[in-house]
């Protein structure tokens, strides 16, 4: 799986693409954590919304929360992202060519996930930087305290956040993978999971209040605020497991099973 | 260019089928490509070229049937692919990587040298443009840099399907000439096509399918000579022509007159003996000959009747 790694690597390490992720993932950590300090108003947070206190972001880890919370916005962008990685591999027929120098679909498809899981989580510490900078900065004027947000105990609060950002990133990754290995085409997969991950998830859940408990889109969501979440970290952990699971299933089967080329 | 033939072949398929649903794309095909021949795979569009090279590689699983490449059974294509390579439903590339770095990716994944990278770019005429675009690339440079990606293994079997697909005359000349420089080197090469004239120049092992099923299985030459071969008389004096027609059919050739030549047809393919005799009848009969040249000129007609006998 290391030399699919270092193959993918190949791709998603060129200057030019390695510039504009980067830029992206500045642009989107700065704007995510202006909207959190921005939007932030007095008094105890509502529960299912992402928009935080500011009274939560005057703790010592209200640096990082502010570019976090906004960050789950960004889900469906990740979820494109993977849906669309895997799928375009179908699409253009370079898995075809992949499979011919790396036989095992298994070491493949893993591989590939792990590479573009990593390129994702250097992108997310970039945002969650910038994102603490310019919350750094919009703070004072929205009044809210940073005198907490350089000390050990926001360093904690950062690593917490961005294990929770990992935690988020590869339910995202796997859910990704598993849609876009059955769609195998990039606009069919984009569409069936934003369309779900958008508004029937959302849809519902304004409706249906278990929708919180049990969609795994929720569940990811609730992964990065917590303190505003209808359940518990634990029991979305244990759901998401069963997804994510369920999930890797149905993609390795199909795409260990399915033919590749010819008809 | 002579065919080199081992106990065991470089590829032997048995009694393979694929089937979608109600279609046959593949019909209990069972065939052997000789180790370190140029086979060529030749079959109209839609005769199961494709489907059967995805089944040899290990990209479709068959819905019955067995084989071997190198030796390797079909199931276990991660112990075979590694000696080989192959050009499949053409070339399949990232088109936002450039040339060389599509290379270094199959390079990083297969674990080759990265030295041999710019070997095979020079190899297919592409050294000077590795470094643009995949996306950029004209077809006749798309189709090298899918050949470059399948030398890129140093193969023991080189595994093209069309490879002249799409191509201009000259881009079709460099691909053969190509075909033929890797196998003079003792590679196995199995090559399709559903023009047999486009390769049958560099071919010395002919596998011919339609609808799925063998039409035909041996060597090329065998095949050209079963094709029937003319040979084409200009006497000195027009007025020869006619006096020589009268000749050579009382002895017993197949002659014809048409716009003051002569054509001879052999079913069997002329031999050195019987041009040989042809020339001596004409000089008895004091008939000179300006010109006494073979022309293979049936080679097409005899692949589209053995289709058109399956056909019906």
């Amino acid at each position: 799986m290391i030399r699919v790694i270092r193959a993918e690597m190949v791709k998603l390490t060129r200057r030019r693409f390695m510039a504009y992720t980067a830029l992206g993932a500045v642009a989107f950590g700065a704007g995510s954590a202006a909207i959190s300090v921005l939007t932030a108003e007095s008094g105890a947070a509502r529960r299912g919304s992402e928009l935080l206190s500011i009274e939560a972001l005057s703790t010592a880890g209200g640096g990082t929360a502010a570019a976090l919370g906004a960050v789950a916005f960004g889900a469906v962008f990740m979820f494109a992202a993977f849906i669309a990685g895997v799928a375009g591999e179908f699409t253009r027929g370079t898995f075809r060519t992949l499979l011919l120098a790396q036989p095992s679909r298994m070491k493949l498809l893993a591989g590939k996930l792990v590479a573009l899981i990593g390129l994702c989580a250097a992108a997310l510490a970039v945002a969650e930087l910038s994102g603490w900078g310019v919350a750094r900065l919009l703070a004072p004027g929205q009044g809210i305290d940073v005198s907490q947000w350089g000390s050990l105990d926001a360093l904690g609060a950062a690593g917490e956040d961005y294990g929770r950002l990992m935690i988020w990133l590869v339910g995202w990754a796997i859910l990704g993978t598993a849609v876009g290995a059955i769609a195998r085409s990039v606009p069919v997969g984009v569409l069936a999971g934003l369309v779900w991950a958008g508004p029937v998830e959302n849809v519902i859940a304004d409706g249906w209040e278990p929708a919180q408990r049990w969609f795994p889109g929720l569940l990811l969501r609730s992964l990065l605020s917590p303190e505003t979440a209808v359940v518990s970290t634990t029991r979305a952990l244990a759901t998401l497991g069963c997804y994510c699971a369920v999930a890797a299933g149905i993609a390795a089967g199909v795409v260990q099973r399915r033919d590749v080329a010819g008809a | 260019m002579t065919t080199t033939t081992s106990s065991e072949p470089a590829i032997r398929l048995v009694g393979l089928t694929k089937r979608y649903r109600t279609h046959v794309a593949v019909d209990d095909l069972s065939m052997e490509v000789p180790s370190g021949s140029v086979t060529g795979f030749i079959g109209p569009n839609g005769a199961g070229k494709t489907t059967t090279m995805a089944m040899m590689l290990g990209l479709v699983k068959p819905t019955t049937g067995t084989g071997r490449v190198l030796g390797v059974p079909l199931d276990e294509p991660a112990r075979f692919l590694p000696r080989v390579g192959a050009l499949i439903e053409g070339p399949a590339l990232y088109p936002a990587l450039t040339g060389r770095e599509n290379l270094r990716l199959l390079a990083e994944l297969g674990r080759r040298d990265r030295d041999g990278i710019d070997a095979v770019l020079q190899r297919v005429g592409l050294a000077d443009r590795g470094d643009d675009r995949f996306k950029d690339y004209s077809l006749g440079m798309k189709q090298r840099l899918g050949v470059a990606a399948a030398l890129l293994a140093d193969p023991e079997l080189l595994v093209l399907d069309e490879p002249t697909n799409g191509l201009d005359p000259a881009g079709m000349h460099e691909v053969r000439r190509l075909i033929a420089d890797i196998a003079a080197e003792g590679r196995t090469v199995f090559v399709s096509s559903h023009l047999l004239s486009e390769i049958e120049q560099i071919c010395t092992w002919l596998v011919m399918i339609n609808r799925g099923r063998e039409i035909y299985s041996g060597p090329a030459d065998e095949f050209i000579a079963d094709a029937g071969t003319t040979i084409s008389i200009v006497p000195e004096r027009d007025d020869d022509t006619a006096r020589l027609e009268v000749l050579l059919r009382e002895a017993g050739y197949a002659a014809e007159r048409t716009h003051g030549r002569l054509t001879v047809t052999f079913d069997d393919g002329p031999s050195r003996a019987l041009t040989a005799d042809i020339n001596r009848r004409a000089h008895d009969a004091g008939v000179v000959i300006a010109e006494l040249a073979p022309q293979r000129t049936n080679l097409e007609h005899h692949y589209l009747q053995l289709i058109e006998g399956v056909a019906s």
